[in-house]
């Protein structure tokens, strides 16, 4: 909320900067967004008379005027259409800057010299007239500071208002809260009764199931139309981003801002005997002040008369009964609605007014009369006319009732730490409006009726807290005992997987959890959407059933970057089942480029194996069986994919993208990616240690020729089956096709290598071994020895 | 005997002159072989009387020596001479660059977490984790935020068609830690969060660390000594001040926002926290006329902005390799 320093400080009248002010209302959890001047031009603007003018020699719409700054006479050449002889008007003289950027300089305009400008209220930011100049005073003194002439030495205070603190979106409300901080007295404004001048009164009639605890209204009669708000009460509604827009209009919104009761001021004569509070019928429309025909729903709380609807109560009036400069007669509403018939109903109509901002945090339930009598004083004392008696309805079921609250002084100290005397906590709570009562350790609390805050210990607690000063509080470090905690070494910290990553090379991505959905069907066609019903946009529509797709767009981003070698992994949440909402920890990566970075020797690409040995080196740490076996998969090579089995159980899969896929995210390169459930990597098996031989071991390398359709992993299943005594390694390290091996076969070599734990072996039992494990691998694979 | 003593000096010569190792050994087979010139010298034995054998023997054995040492010194000069232009020619560029896998580089998410996961343990957190998509129960309703409440309009919620969230801050990991086990309780429960906001400052999706300390003699000031000692360690650059400000959050009583600021510069909101509120601990099943705690949240992006001095939110999440390679 904005307000006008100097209006506070008539309430609050204690000595401080406006630095100072701004902290104590930040201090008092009232955080100050912004503190500016009031005038947004600048002090060179000054008061100045037009002495006289004539038409330019060269432009029919401009004129040449002398004008007279206080400070000698000077020419000006000025396009406004309501230049005279004697008009006093702003002057902006050379060197000033205007509001919006412009700056003024001695310059030619048509061949005419021209020092200066004449302002109108708009180029000022005074208000949206633009039709001419500004007329000032005529009794201003030349050449005083536009800013001094207007009043307009003030700031602007904009306090950041927590939901909580309805009570606070008021002159009144910080005023109070600011005099207990500061030990202040609280000045109020006149606030006794209007005198009825006559006996008319408007019925008024609240519906039972209506949430209206009470509703205020006054005739005033005989205003005069065509009064306007003066320049004090505009220069407050300013400083609140409120534009003047009728006398009884600014009244209410004057009493609002000081107070912070909302009001509304009626045509009477628009009005059909009467006022009725109650809930819409669902099928009512009501045509708002801003235009729009809407039909408020079944439990709408509306005002309205014997005919029609006036107003979607505390929120908005409608267009066919406020007050216009033809207004004679007001009647004005100052009622108190119950939050729960505010909370939710501005962002159903699209609403967000004054009135519904307050309403929805709670308006002070007490406030209705003392608001009303406000406004009709400051009505008739400027517009004249005369005031009726007060017409009160009241619905008592809707009116809140006074609470009290128990405040022991143990909780107090518990919850803050530190002792605050039985003295200071009365004399805080106290002028803050509670009524207080001590009864030894207790303190019995009753709070004013607007502090819809206060309703438990903690909120009192809080209280003291806050006006005592969050900056005053010892810090005190309680003893903590602090056991040693159990280190669970079959735990595998994510942090490690993630080192292990960065030091193969990989740089850790964070993706948004949310894609496209042609993103989430590349590699899950048939992926069960989990949607959602309110995306930023349709980039960011669905809850991601892959990782991949975010590593795939994150690479392109760094490829149309000329980062050409990219290495990326990132682990998170992967989405999958609408209504069941499944959540998986995962863990992906994808590499595309140059196995290292470019350099002078080896510029091999990273491809299928390369990738294989991070996901093997990966699993080795949390040392479970790792098995690939090849897999079909979509958006993957047929022929270049591989699913992952860990312990035997299927966690993920790894392959290069289908060119399609690649295409599709416009990456270039065959792209290497794979994606794992991280679970089962969290938790490693135990170290089991083994003694190493003191024996030497013997190779014996062994050349196969095998079928094509045999995999290798088969292969070292069988040397497996055989059960070689002593076999203790198998290495595949050779795996050739093409000249001299004949079509539809390929030849693998293999290292076996033999060591005993208890003796040196001797030929004999290792040719033993080989020929064993030669005889298994030709019956389970037709692999033949070469010689 | 002079003959002897020529043919030593013909031997050594050749030797002095050989800069082969090939030649070298062929000459030591010529003087030295079964055949060679020394075993034809002593032929001449043969033709000596008795007295003059002994001598002579002896001759030829300091010839043999003589030539062998000639040899061997020849030979070890060769051998070096032959390592070092060896050695030459394997002479490298050493100032050409290395050529394997460099390491890569953790995000700056992780590593901001991180150091505060590590200041945080030493005073005793642990860690918690808990799901992103929430339901309203756990991410609001145990956590005092009312239905229609103006509080919720503070959290631009994600919604799911089944009336489930993304979660909005990671609170409700407290409700959940609280609910699977009894109190005290001291954990911090980093991870991703959601807010239906985007623009340059606000990123729909972005990081929280909650903070959650249960135990029976935990105060506001207990809170503040905490979160102070933690804020002075993270931002270790420089002379930090700290300032609590009471503000609002449904789920603590009473309520602080966080400043700091650096060298004096400008005050900087960088967490909120306060005492966990009763409504919480009863939602939590905790007895909250037994037990108190303080609760604190924070946005990792913003600790890490102000840490490592990045001044754009959405570098956090394009992924460019160039970004990341600064926190290697």
């Amino acid at each position: 909320m904005k307000v006008s320093e100097k209006w506070l400080r008539e309430w609050v009248p204690a000595e401080l900067s406006g630095d100072e002010l701004n902290e104590a209302l930040t201090m008092l959890g009232l955080e100050v967004d912004d503190y500016s001047p009031l005038a947004s031009f600048a002090d060179s603007i000054v008061v100045a008379k037009i002495v006289s003018f004539e038409p330019h020699p060269d432009a029919s719409k401009l004129n040449v005027c002398q004008v007279d700054n206080g400070n000698g006479l000077h020419q000006v050449v000025c396009g406004a259409p309501n230049v005279s002889a004697g008009l006093v008007v702003p002057m902006a003289t050379v060197g000033t800057t205007m509001p919006n950027g412009m700056q003024i300089k001695s310059a030619k305009l048509r061949g005419v010299e021209s020092n200066g400008m004449l302002c109108s209220a708009s180029e000022l930011g005074l208000s949206e007239d633009h039709s001419g100049l500004m007329p000032l005073d005529p009794s201003l003194p030349l050449g005083q500071p536009l800013i001094e002439a207007l009043g307009m030495d003030d700031h602007v205070i904009d306090v950041a208002i927590t939901p909580n603190r309805g009570d606070c979106v008021s002159i009144r409300g910080l005023a109070i809260d600011l005099s207990a901080r500061l030990q202040s007295t609280l000045n109020l404004p006149e606030l006794s009764p209007v005198a009825a001048g006559h006996s008319d009164q408007f019925p008024i009639q609240i519906e039972p199931n209506a949430p209206c605890g009470r509703y205020v209204g006054r005739v005033v009669k005989g205003i005069d139309a065509k009064a306007t708000a003066p320049e004090w009460m505009t220069k407050r509604l300013l400083a609140s981003g409120i534009r003047s827009i009728s006398l009884a209009v600014d009244i209410t919104n004057y009493v609002m801002l000081e107070l912070g009761q909302p009001m509304h001021a009626f045509d009477l004569d628009t009005l059909a005997n009467g006022i009725v509070v109650r809930l819409a019928s669902g099928d009512e429309q009501i045509t708002l002040l801003d235009g729009r025909e809407i039909t408020p729903d079944a439990n709408t709380l509306l005002i309205a008369d014997h005919e029609k609807p006036l107003a979607i109560a505390g929120i908005m009036g409608s267009e066919n009964s406020g007050v216009s400069d033809a207004t004679v007669n007001v009647l004005f509403e100052s009622a108190w609605f119950h939050p729960d018939a505010i909370q939710g109903r501005l962002r159903q109509y699209n609403c967000h007014t004054e009135s519904g901002y307050r309403f929805e945090r709670g308006v002070d339930p007490e406030a209705q009369a003392m608001a009303i009598e406000r406004a009709t004083a400051l009505l008739i004392d400027i517009a004249g006319g005369e005031a009726g008696p007060l017409c009160i309805e009241e619905n008592s079921a809707y009116l809140p009732s006074q609470r009290t609250i128990s405040l022991s002084k143990t909780r107090l100290l518990r919850l803050l730490g530190f002792d605050v005397s039985d003295e200071a906590v009365n004399s805080m709570l106290t002028t803050l409006g509670c009524e207080v009562d001590q009864s030894g350790d207790v303190f019995t609390v009753t709070p004013p009726l607007r502090r819809f805050d206060l309703n438990i210990e903690e909120d009192l607690v809080e209280e003291v807290a806050r006006v005592y000063g969050f900056d005053r509080i010892p810090r005190v470090v309680p003893k903590m005992s602090m056991p040693i905690k159990p280190l669970d070494e079959s735990l595998m910290p994510i942090d490690t997987i993630k080192d292990r990553l960065v030091a193969r090379g990989y740089n850790e991505a964070v993706t948004y959890s949310f894609i496209r959905e042609s993103d989430n069907t590349v590699f899950n066609p048939d992926v069960d959407h989990i949607a959602l019903s309110n995306p930023i946009s349709s980039e960011m529509g669905v809850m991601r059933d892959s990782l991949l797709p975010g590593l795939c767009r994150a690479a392109a981003y760094n490829q149309a970057r000329q980062r050409n070698r990219v290495r990326l992994f990132e682990s998170g949440l992967r989405f999958a089942g609408e209504g069941a909402e499944e959540q998986h920890a995962t863990l992906a990566g994808l590499i595309v480029g140059s196995q290292f970075s470019e350099n002078w020797r080896d510029n091999g690409a990273a491809d299928f194996f390369s990738v294989k040995a991070d996901i093997e080196d990966l699993c080795a740490v949390v040392r479970g069986k790792l098995e690939f076996a090849a897999a079909e998969l979509p958006g993957m090579h047929p022929g270049r994919t591989a699913q992952l089995l860990f312990n035997r159980k299927p966690i993920g899969w790894f392959g290069e993208l289908h060119p399609e896929t690649a295409e599709y995210f416009e990456l270039h390169g065959r792209v290497i990616v794979w994606q794992m459930d991280l679970s089962p990597l969290l938790h490693r098996q135990k170290r089991a240690p083994s003694v190493p031989s003191k024996y030497p071991s013997v190779r014996r390398d062994i050349a196969l020729l095998v079928p094509n359709r045999v995999s290798v992993s088969q292969l070292l299943q069988a040397v497996n089956k055989a059960k070689a005594s002593h076999l203790v390694e198998s290495i595949v390290f050779d795996n050739y096709t093409g000249k001299g091996v004949e079509p539809g076969y390929r030849n693998v070599a293999i290292g076996l290598v033999f060591q005993s734990s208890s003796s040196t072996l001797d030929d004999l039992e290792v040719d033993n071994a080989v020929e064993k494990t030669l005889q298994i691998l030709n019956k389970s694979c037709e692999a033949q020895l070469r010689h | 005997m002079s003959t002897v003593t020529q043919r030593l000096e013909e031997a050594l010569t050749q030797i002095s002159a050989c800069d082969d190792l090939g030649q070298l050994e062929n000459i030591r087979i010529e003087w030295l072989g079964k055949k060679g010139q020394v075993a034809d010298m002593s032929k001449a034995m043969t033709t000596l009387s008795a007295e003059e054998k002994p001598a002579f023997g002896q001759q030829l054995n300091q010839v043999k020596n003589r030539i062998n040492q000639a040899l061997t010194e020849r030979k070890a000069l060769l051998e070096m001479q032959a390592l070092e232009a060896r050695l030459a020619t394997e002479t490298i560029d050493v100032t050409l660059p290395g050529i394997g896998l460099q390491s890569g580089g953790l995000h700056p998410v992780t590593l901001a977490t991180r150091r505060m996961t590590s200041l945080l343990s030493q005073l005793g957190f642990a860690v918690a984790e808990g799901p992103e998509i929430e339901d309203d129960f756990h991410n609001f309703e145990a956590l005092n935020f009312p239905k229609n409440h103006p509080a919720r309009d503070m959290h631009d919620t994600f919604f799911l068609p089944s009336g489930n969230l993304l979660r909005t801050h990671t609170s409700p990991v407290q409700v959940r830690h609280m609910m699977s086990g009894k109190p005290p309780y001291k954990v911090i429960a980093p991870g991703r969060v959601y807010r239906n906001d985007y623009d340059q400052t606000h990123s729909p999706m972005f990081h929280q660390i909650e903070g959650l300390y249960i135990d029976k003699d935990v105060s506001l000031s207990t809170l503040m000594s905490h979160l102070e000692m933690f804020l002075k360690q993270f931002f270790d650059q420089g002379d930090v001040d700290i300032r609590f400000r009471p503000s609002f959050f449904p789920f603590t009583e009473p309520s602080t926002e966080v400043d700091i600021r650096i060298n004096k510069g400008k005050w900087m909101e960088v967490l909120g926290a306060g005492m966990v509120h009763p409504n919480v601990l009863k939602a939590s099943g905790v007895d909250s006329s037994e037990y108190s705690g303080y609760a604190f949240g924070l946005g990792v992006e913003r600790f890490a902005m102000l840490r490592y001095g990045v001044d754009d939110l959405r570098l956090f999440f394009e992924n460019d390799a160039r970004f990341v390679d600064g926190f290697k």
